[in-house]
């Protein structure tokens, strides 16, 4: 992809015309990078962060981009980000015997139906987690996260302020980012859910 | 069902792609939002203006601005070196003016003590004669 001469147009054009590519590059290929991300590090959260940071190196360094293939560009840059966040969190994974997509792809079994589709199970595991919250962040992490309504649906909704939902929607994260880092996700759940009861 | 980020590294990025699109995941709702805020940022943009702003400015300019920063740090050491030996020797003569009225004060107690130590002593001593004397004195005439 190869952006329009753009030395004559001036800064705030260039800037201008940056910023379409950036908006472009996000509208065509997040979930790509945001897939990526998350086999990496298998948060959702950690994964959402690594997306923001590869857009934005991209972006800082479009003027390095030689047009030719955006989409193995950006993944080759999610993957070095995300080999970054694995070395500094040396949470490197003990190498296991566990090449089961591997296995599949070579079987021809994408589409077996004993296989749970990564999607529902990612679903799946916030939406526990958001459930699993004290009140108030419960109800605002699963309208946020898991309903995905906008903070102004929700100012309406839940009537409450624009930034004490900010705030909460802050701290609701940073909660279910502890959650869905812990090795043993049920576990943990089960445990406040205990506490909660008790 | 989770993969092994040591056997994901080793995939090419083509087969890394064709991994993905064949599991994909939405991502959050508010993750473009987020992203063209941060684009506006001042971390973000500031980098951004620098390198162009020098990618502007040719080699030799770029080679002449260094020289001169280089010079300038150089001829500040001089200067530095130069003027932090006058420096230290006024901070001391400084030290050694304000240090004078407490010394002579010291000093002055030291004296006074001294001379009230040494007239007492001899007021002891001048006693201590007289009641020798006395005693001596009353021998003297119990003798006689």
């Amino acid at each position: 992809m190869r952006g329009t001469p753009i030395r004559s147009l001036g800064r705030e054009a260039e800037r201008i015309n940056e910023q379409q590519q950036l908006e472009h590059m996000i509208d065509s290929y997040q979930n790509l990078v945001f897939t990526i991300c998350y086999k990496f590090t298998n948060n959702y959260f950690d994964a959402e962060d690594l997306t923001q940071e590869t857009f934005l190196s991209a972006y800082r360094n479009l003027s390095r981009f030689d047009g030719e293939n955006l989409k193995a560009w950006l993944c080759k840059i999610a993957k070095n980000k995300c080999l970054d966040y694995l070395k500094r969190a040396d949470a490197r994974n003990i190498p296991t015997e566990d090449t089961f997509f591997l296995t599949l792809e070579a079987n021809g079994q994408t589409n077996s139906p004993e296989r749970i589709c990564l999607e529902e199970s990612v679903r799946e595991q916030l939406q526990k987690a958001c459930s699993s919250l004290s009140p108030p962040y419960d109800e605002v992490a699963y309208a946020y996260f898991c309903e995905e309504r906008s903070i102004e649906e929700l100012t309406v909704s839940l009537n409450r302020n624009d930034k004490t939902l900010r705030t909460q929607i802050y701290r609701a994260k940073g909660m279910l980012r502890k959650l869905l880092d812990t090795e043993d996700f049920d576990e943990s759940l089960n445990e406040r859910r205990q506490i909660h009861a008790g | 069902m989770q993969d092994n980020p040591m056997k994901l590294e080793e995939l090419s990025i083509d087969e890394l792609i064709r991994i993905a699109e064949q599991d994909m995941i939405t991502a959050p709702h508010y993750l473009k939002e987020n992203i063209m805020e941060r684009s506006q940022s001042v971390q973000v943009q500031l980098p951004m203006k620098l390198e162009v702003h020098t990618r502007q400015v040719s080699k030799k300019m770029q080679m002449f601005y260094y020289t001169m920063k280089i010079s300038a740090a150089m001829v500040c050491t001089l200067i530095l070196l130069l003027l932090v030996p006058n420096l230290k020797f006024n901070v001391d003569q400084g030290y050694q003016e304000a240090k004078r009225p407490i010394e002579e004060k010291r000093t002055e107690v030291t004296e006074t003590f001294m001379e009230k130590r040494s007239n007492f002593k001899e007021s002891i001593d001048t006693l201590k004669a007289n009641f020798m004397q006395s005693i001596n004195g009353g021998n003297d005439n119990e003798q006689q």
